[in-house]
Parts: structure tokens; sequence; C-alpha cells
């Protein structure tokens, strides 16, 4: 503990006279490839996940749920199929991007690989030897480099490449939604194609670690990601930005903030991004942007939203997106929706419970950022649950009352959470204190991977709806963990169809 | 999330989506497939939308706006022009 305050000290010591903003523009004439429609099979899940933050805590955890989904096999098409080859979308944040971007990379095959690496990298004795050498020292004052460059370097270390975004959302790939936040908006802001083509840079340039940077670039330890927003070069951007990008209604109409503020105040957000003018229906008025982000400063993605899922659902639900599950429930592509969502939050006792000692600003800073980062996680999950109820509400009607038989879908919502871990028994309790205590740092303790790994292997196999889907598609795996009797799946099941709704839409 | 139903009596053709055109007289420029085709209900987070129909048959009108709000199902209709 005392390493990693002196380590933030140092940190918070040495920083750069000037900043160098990151930039990778489109060439004149360029344009970024579009991302194409994910091409999903219905004889196969349909799974999307999350990955919390929570540094390497996070990252192991997150890599010991896939590897489980790597030992589980259905039967499709008369061929054996891994659970993990149907992973279509992941969206994740800050410690959980590091082992996103290498799930991105590498497969899900290397998640042993990777968690054996995390296992044994000591990222703050990485951070620290970089910080204590003078060449540093050099390069941050005069190179115009900050610390998180710094950070860049570590992560770049960590995964063991430099490879660019080209090798992640390949135009018709498995979706990877790497996020950060904008510090002056407080907006989401993900590493996909969308959002880069909005600030005008060339997607294929842009290193993987400058996204897990961002998405990890914890505020106060590590300086924020600058990018330039090169939608903001005179006379424009010098490229070519995809130009069918349907936020604009939302704006042009009166009805707009009134129709989804959310929605409102994302589309108002990639206006400026895109610094694009937005003509008002009826009236015919130039509207520009609400502010000029020419800069954006980035931070740590759990600032927003801790769980990933604010990005997931965006992903999931904007019309003529790649991932949209109307387009995929209405073309008859989805049978079984199942959503992984690992949390590795932690709340470990603190002194503080039981003691009258002076808070200092530290104090509370670190108390507040941490119940601030857990209280926006909480949102996103309520929104997110409210969402799955609508989505099935949405799915009986189309059924029943349109006789649209082939939108007629399972949901699967499985939270890997170690409140859920039994604490009934002092041992329980124990075995639960022992992986809430593992800090949130970019070091772990000698056996945190194996209590980790332990973990996601009774979370998954104790979540009644992960059991659910277990007997509905007739997965194969060895179980780590007795189901709870009597607890069920609380999202309703796919619609029984009577016969005379038995019929092909109008 | 909310159901819009797009009616078209020219059959079954993809449904488009972009910014709401100047006028009723001029097409969506720029148009967004939506992967979602005509006569079918199609589930879309709740918000302010602009639709219309990537098809060579002639239709009026050119495009709708439509609010699609939770719970409450939402119709908008497009016909074919001429004989």
């Amino acid at each position: 503990m005392k390493a990693v305050a002196g380590l933030l000290a140092a940190l918070t010591l040495l920083s750069g006279c000037g900043v160098k903003p990151t930039d990778y523009p489109l060439a004149a004439g360029q344009a970024n490839a579009v991302q194409a429609p994910l091409d999903v099979d219905p004889d196969h899940p349909f799974v999307v996940m999350t990955f919390s933050g929570g540094g390497s805590r996070a990252a192991a955890l997150a890599a010991a749920v896939v590897r489980r989904l790597n030992d589980l096999h259905y039967t499709a098409g008369g061929e054996s199929r891994a659970l993990s080859q149907d992973i279509a979308v992941v969206s994740s944040v800050s410690g959980g991007s590091v082992y996103a971007a290498d799930l991105g990379l590498n497969g899900p095959a290397h998640a042993a690989s990777f968690m054996q690496r995390v296992q044994d990298y000591d990222g703050i004795g990485w951070l620290t030897r970089r910080f204590l050498n003078p060449f540093t020292w050099l390069s941050l004052q005069f190179e115009s480099e900050t610390r998180i460059a710094v950070l860049q370097e570590m992560i770049e270390d960590l995964l063991q490449t430099k490879a660019t975004m080209a090798a992640l959302n390949k135009p018709s790939g498995q979706l990877t939604l790497l996020n950060a936040t904008d510090m002056v908006a407080g907006q989401v802001f993900t590493f996909d194609r969308q959002t880069l083509d909005d600030v005008c840079m060339d997607y294929d340039r842009v290193p993987v670690s400058l996204g897990v940077t961002a998405s990890a670039a914890f505020p106060f330890a590590f300086t924020p990601v600058l990018l330039h927003n090169d939608s903001y070069l005179q006379p424009a951007c010098p490229g070519q930005r995809n130009p069918s990008l349907p936020y604009l209604a939302t704006l042009q109409s009166v009805s707009g903030p009134y129709a989804n503020l959310e929605s409102y105040r994302t589309a108002r957000y990639r206006q400026s991004l895109r610094d694009e003018v937005v003509v008002e229906q009826g009236s015919g008025d130039k509207v520009p942007p609400y502010r000029n982000p020419v800069y954006l400063r980035l931070v740590d993605g759990g600032v927003a939203d801790n769980s990933g899922l604010t990005a997931l659902r965006r992903a999931l639900l904007q019309t003529g997106a790649p991932a949209d599950i109307g387009r995929l429930a209405a073309q008859s592509r989805l049978r079984h929706l199942v959503v992984i969502a690992v949390n590795a939050r932690s709340d470990p006792k603190s002194d503080l419970d039981n003691s009258t000692q002076y808070t200092t600003i530290l104090t509370q800073a670190n108390a507040i950022s941490g119940t601030l980062v857990d209280s926006a996680s909480s949102y996103s999950a309520a929104v997110f649950q409210d969402f799955i109820k609508l989505l099935i509400n949405d799915r009986d009607t189309l059924v029943l009352q349109d006789g649209q038989t082939q939108a007629n879908f399972a949901v699967y919502p499985i939270s890997i959470d170690f409140d859920q871990l039994p604490n009934a028994t002092a041992a329980e309790r124990q075995q639960q204190e022992a992986v809430k205590s593992i800090a949130t740092s970019w070091t772990l303790k000698p056996g945190d991977v194996k209590l980790l790994d332990a973990a996601a292997g009774e979370l998954l196999w104790r979540h009644p709806c992960f059991r659910l889907l277990v007997s509905d598609i007739g997965l194969q795996g060895q179980a780590e963990a007795p189901a709870i009797p009597g607890l069920r799946c609380p999202v309703e099941p796919p619609v029984q169809i009577p016969a005379k709704s038995r019929r092909p839409p109008a | 999330m909310a159901i819009v139903r797009v009616r078209f009596d020219g059959g079954n053709v993809p449904v488009v989506r972009g910014a709401i055109p100047p006028n009723a007289d001029m097409p969506i420029s720029n148009p967004t497939q939506t992967g979602f085709t005509t006569n079918q209900g199609i589930i879309v987070a709740e918000d302010e939308y602009c639709f219309g129909l990537d098809t060579s048959m002639p239709y009026t009108p050119l495009w709708q706006t439509v609010q699609a709000v939770d719970g409450v199902p939402a119709v908008i209709t497009f016909r074919k022009k001429g004989p």
C-alpha cells in the first residue's frame, strides 16, 4: 500500500510543461470502413458481454469467465461448438478493457494464457521503475508528453502488442467497445469505428493501447488522454467521414428532447464531435454545436459508467447499427440473447467505519470518487434491467399481436458479481471477503488469479439464468457449483405461440 | 423500447432512416439502411425518427417522422403513387 501511495505521489509531481495531443487524422480523400451489420446465425446464441473496471482484478475475472465459455459446448447443425465462439459484442471499461483488447486480438482461446500473464505481471513495479528513471523525466519535460504516455507503454508491455485498431473491430467481425469518459462532456466515449469517424480519425491507425489507456486513465493518478478532434481542422476534416449517420432527426425535431432526453444529449454530443450544423425542422434555423471540442480529454471509462452497460445498451439499441437487436429479431436471427455482465466491483472493509480520525481531503476524494463510480454504475445497471424488461414486452407484442413469430427469442441476463457469492457460513464469508479484498491495482498478489478463477466458475454456475441457458441449449460442461433450489431466472421465457398466431406477418 | 409499424401497400421493401429533409418534396439524403422491411413491427429505442423507403416504386410521402414511445406502438403508412 505504501508503495502505491508513493507511486501516486511521484506521479502527481511528474508532469510535462506542454501537452502533445494524440492525432491520427483521416488523410485527404480517405474514408473509414464502415462496421458491417453483425451476421448472426439463429442456431447459435447471440452472446454479448460487459467487463467492468477494477485494474488487474477486473481483467483476470473477465478472462476467467471467458475461459469457462471455452469449456462449454453445445451441438448445432450436427457440430459441437464452444459457447465462447458466439461472443459477438464486448463492452469494457478500464481494467476490463485490458482483457477486452486481448480477447479482440487473440480470441477466447487465449484466456488462460492471459490470466497467467496478469498474475505474473508487476504493473506497479513497471510504472515505478519508469518514473524513477531520469530519462522518463526528460521525456516528460522535453517531448511534451504526460504521465499517460507511460501508462500506454505499460499497457503495450502487458498486452505484448503494438497492434492498431485495424486488428480490432474488423468490418464484419466481433464488436469490441473500449469505453472512456469525456472529462468535459461527461459522456461515454467509445473507441469504435463510428466515434473515431466522428472525430475524423483514421480508425485503422489508432493503437489499440490508446483505447485501453484512455479507458483506464484513472483521474489524478494519470493525466487524461488528450485527443485532437480533427473535425475542427480548417477548413474541415480532410478525409471523408461517413455521411449516413442517423443522429440528426432527434436534434431537428422540437420533440427530440422530450422523446428521449438521454438520446437527445448523446446526439447533441455527437453533433459537437462532428462540428456540424443542424437545420431545425419547420423554422429552418441553423443550430451550431452546443460546444466546440477541438481537444478531447479522456479519462477512465469508470467515471461515467464502470460497468460498460451504457455502451452495450446503445450498441444494441441503435437502429441501423451493427448490433441492433431490433433488426436481428425482425430478420429471425435472434433466438437466444445471452447478456453476461462481469462486474469486479469491490467494496472491502474500510477503516473509516470505526474511526473518528480527521477526514483529509485525500481520503474524501478517494471515498467520494469510489462512491460516484458505484453510483453511476448502479444507475446504468438499473437502466439496463429496464431495457431488458421493455425488450421482453415488445417481443411479446410482436409475437402475440402482430403474429411475428420470428421475433420470439429468449433473454438470459447473467450477472457475475462478488455480492452473489454465498455468505451464509464463516468459511463462505471468508472466501467472499478474500476476492473482494483484491486491490484495484496493476499488480496482483500470488494466488489472486486462482481466487478470481474459482469465484468466476462458482458465480456462473450458481446463476439461475445461466442454468436456464444450460438446459435450453443443452450446454455440456463441468458444473462448478450446485444450482440454488427454487431459484428461477427472473426474465420471462419466450411466449407460447397460439396456433392462430402462427402466420407470417401481413 | 418501442414498436413502430411501418405500413406500405406496395409490398415488403427496405426501410431507411436519416435526417429530416428540408421539405416534403425532397427524399432523405444519405439514408441509412435499418435492416427492416415494411409491413412488420420493428423494435426501436424510444426516440424521434425520420423513416423513408428504399424502393424504385413511386410512393408518398417521401418520408415521415415518428415519435417512438415505450409501450405505445406507433403506426406510419406509406402508399404507392400513381396507377
